[in-house]
């Protein structure tokens, strides 16, 4: 007669130290998870190349606004001038809006918006103007460098 | 204990059994979650701190950030650059795309909200050249 060994009967799987590995994998994926959403504007900036859709007009005819980190000088297309302190952005916004600049039958150049901005203008300032532009449905425009008086904006705002 | 020679058996406490392997099955799919939603935190070590306005909302991260860091110093996807790499950086991550897509392109733009305009405006420009749309990324302030 022939014996068979007797097979040893399965144990069951010990899971849980599964569990424990797994608890160390979301908490190291919840701390490195960026889980804050970003806040902020998207702008598209015209580049000013040969084939782009806005051709070259005559200063006066585009709002025009010179930065320092002192005040807000805006220049209307009427002709009119306001000089802004520079804390109060609101005030600029409501120039920008009574121009009415999200009005749709309005070209690209009349919606066109200007900034020429001086070398120490601080970010928070500018950031602040370049996103009041945008929500009063104005186009941010740079002036080319080659176009600063002097290679920079300054000498023109100051 | 015998009661007119009925046996009767003491009843033993019952032992709560919590069953532990469902919560393998739980945590890896918490897992799974987690390694398609998360975004490691490559700008972390980037020290700079954001402007504010009333004027933004929402954005949604885009391909490729930039960062003007405290010093001035420019960092694109977590790695020191320069402003003259910016342009291989964009084509490289436009390869394959549409002319359509290549229009909808958005850079994320950070910048310290101290630097002066020196420092940042060139870099807004290359942007402005480069076609490409840019976010930028602010505070939200209260009004």
């Amino acid at each position: 007669m022939i014996k068979t060994k007797a097979r040893a009967p399965l144990n069951d799987l010990d899971v849980g130290p599964f569990s424990d590995v797994s608890f160390l994998l979301i908490i190291f994926f919840i701390l490195t998870t960026q889980i804050i959403s970003m806040s902020g504007m998207v702008l598209s900036i015209p580049a000013g190349s040969p084939n782009s859709e806005i051709q070259e007009t005559e200063d006066d005819k585009q709002i025009t606004v010179s930065l320092t980190n002192e005040s807000i000088l805006l220049h209307l297309p009427n002709g009119s001038e306001f000089m802004i302190e520079a804390k109060n952005v609101p005030e600029f916004k409501s120039y920008l809006l009574a121009e009415n600049l999200a009005d749709k039958r309005k070209t690209v150049n009349e919606r066109l918006v200007v900034l020429q901005s001086a070398p120490d203008v601080k970010y928070d300032l500018y950031y602040k103007v370049i996103t009041v532009i945008q929500s009063s449905g104005g186009l941010l425009a740079l002036v080319e460098e080659d176009d600063l008086p002097g290679g920079s904006a300054a000498q023109k705002g100051e | 204990m015998s009661v007119m020679g009925l046996k009767i058996k003491r009843s033993q406490g019952a032992t709560l059994v919590v069953p532990t392997s469902s919560m393998g099955d739980i945590a890896f799919l918490l897992i799974i979650f987690f390694m398609l939603t998360s975004k490691f935190m490559q700008e972390a070590r980037v020290k700079h701190e954001l402007a504010s306005s009333t004027e933004i909302d929402k954005v949604q991260s885009q391909e490729l950030s930039i960062i003007l860091d405290e010093k001035g110093v420019l960092w694109a996807q977590g790695e020191e650059t320069d402003i003259n790499s910016l342009k291989g950086m964009v084509d490289k991550l436009q390869e394959g795309k549409t002319e359509a897509e290549r229009k909808d392109f958005t850079v994320v733009f950070k910048v310290h909200h101290t630097l002066e305009s020196k420092v940042y405006e060139p870099v807004i420009r290359k942007l402005a050249e480069l076609g490409v749309k840019v976010t930028f990324v602010g505070k939200m302030e209260k009004n």
